[in-house]
């Protein structure tokens, strides 16, 4: 986060506040339906719930940790990695929920992971060259 | 009561802007290509044909496509 992006104003920054609020609020309810539906499928609610438990302690937990470094990674990387991991999630599942079959099973989430890091990667220098050339 | 019901309406076209950000994004093609490319996998793939080679392709060439329409601009730091 770049000085002119920090809150200089009085109190608290309520758009930050309001933002922050969706994407947890958003991600919350996203764990809430994996680790009910996981539970269930499975038929062992309360291992569901401790591993859901569990993530969200250790996440918390390295989040206040590193909070300083956290911080000092410019918002553009960040967007472009989590970008990457939900293209990648996004595609293995919807292709999953159409019945679609992959070469190697859950393990082909790494390829398309690795393929579509080369894409971002070289669209990121494409996209430097027009910059510097503009 | 004007007051009240542009309020109303002030939410209500928040909350469409919000749900087509959050469904669409910034480049409708992107989505309609992804939207196309999903149809097309369930339809190969019901008529046996391994197609799940589709919609990594169809990400890959409509995001490009959409960079290229995209004016240069410097990231955020």
């Amino acid at each position: 986060m770049t000085d002119s992006e920090r809150w200089a104003g009085p109190g608290v920054d309520w758009t930050a506040f309001v933002l922050a609020l969706k994407g947890v609020l958003l991600e919350g309810i996203e764990i809430a339906f994996i680790v009910v539906s996981v539970g269930l499928a499975a038929r062992e609610m309360p291992a569901a719930i401790l591993g859901g438990a569990s993530a969200l302690v250790l996440t918390a937990a390295a989040g206040t940790a590193f909070a300083a470094a956290f911080n000092r990674i410019p918002r553009s990387v960040l967007q472009l990695v989590v970008g990457v991991l939900l293209t990648t999630f996004g595609t293995f599942w919807s292709l999953e929920g159409l019945g679609v079959e992959w070469p190697s099973g859950d393990l082909s989430i790494l390829p398309l992971l690795a393929f579509y890091v080369v894409i971002a990667v070289t669209y990121t220098r494409i996209e430097r060259r027009r910059v510097v050339a503009a | 009561m004007r007051t009240a019901l542009s309020r109303v309406a002030r939410g209500v076209g928040a909350f469409f802007r919000f749900w087509y950000g959050f469904i669409v994004g910034d480049d409708w093609t992107v989505a309609a290509a992804v939207g196309a490319a999903l149809l097309l996998t369930a339809a190969l793939n019901q008529r046996g044909i391994v197609a799940w080679w589709v919609l990594p392709l169809t990400v890959v060439a409509a995001t490009g496509a959409s960079l290229r329409r995209t004016p240069a601009t410097r990231p955020q730091a």
